[in-house]
């Protein structure tokens, strides 16, 4: 849908002579995600209202956005099946933010978190077939993926001991549901290892 | 005039946004399409000497 919406753009500017032949696919690459950047966004903020958690679904949406493009993980095999993925888990993210109001489990969260942390502290990067790093970025985007983990787990700490709601549970779930998409991200890439083997 | 500024200002943010993408492991969401490899000339990593 963005793939085919982002082309049709591209080539409605190519038409007017706004760009040029040799711009053609880097507009399309920049197209496609700014429009899921923005459509992801409006999202996120759909769901926060309707959980009535507004603040609380932009803060983990960002976090998630800052974790989640250097460290890498899970990514799906369709474009459809990406939306998919991506409405479920932001649905299913803002819902435990909504639950957090309304039960108190926070220190069954920091748990989980600190699990998660260890997790995106070894598996990080983690690239795709599509763009697959260098030696050179691998040892650059680690860097600053454990540069962002350590401002988001000192937040949680922090809003964990002054009870700062507001950022605790957004941050908590933003570093759990990276965590879970950088197993399955290994164990999809294991998999089709053992299977170029085989 | 409308229609340059419009133009302009999309320009800028398709290739800001291109540049962020370029200079970060994946994308943000669940789908990363095929990186154009004439965008390796975006990478500050690559092209960091």
């Amino acid at each position: 849908m963005i793939n085919n919406l982002s082309t049709r753009l591209t080539d409605k500017l190519l038409s007017k002579g706004s760009i040029t032949e040799d711009e053609r696919e880097l507009y399309i690459y920049g197209l496609f995600m700014l429009i899921s950047q923005l459509m992801y966004l409006v999202l996120a903020c759909i769901f926060g209202l309707l959980f009535e958690c507004f603040f609380e679904s932009i803060i983990f949406y960002v976090a998630f956005q800052f974790i989640r493009r250097y460290a890498g993980g899970y990514h799906a095999t369709t474009e459809t099946r990406c939306e998919i993925l991506s409405t479920l888990s932001i649905i299913a993210s803002i819902g435990i933010i909504k639950l957090s109001k309304i039960y108190d489990f926070k220190t069954i969260l920091l748990f989980i978190t600190l699990v998660s942390v260890v997790l995106i502290f070894f598996l990080c990067p983690l690239d795709t077939p599509e763009k697959p790093l260098s030696e050179k970025e691998f040892k650059y985007f680690r860097k600053i993926s454990w540069i962002i983990l350590l401002v988001i787990s000192s937040i949680i700490i922090v809003s964990y001991f002054f009870k700062f709601n507001i950022l605790f549970t957004p941050c908590c779930v933003s570093l759990i549901l990276e965590s879970i998409l950088l197993v399955a991200g290994k164990i999809k890439r294991v998999h089709q290892e053992k299977s170029v083997k085989n | 005039m409308k229609k340059t500024c419009f133009n302009n200002a999309l320009n800028s943010c398709v290739k800001a946004i291109t540049k962020s993408c370029i200079n970060s492991t994946t994308s943000g969401f669940m789908f990363q399409p095929k990186t154009p490899a004439s965008l390796k000339k975006f990478s500050k990593v690559e092209n960091d000497k």
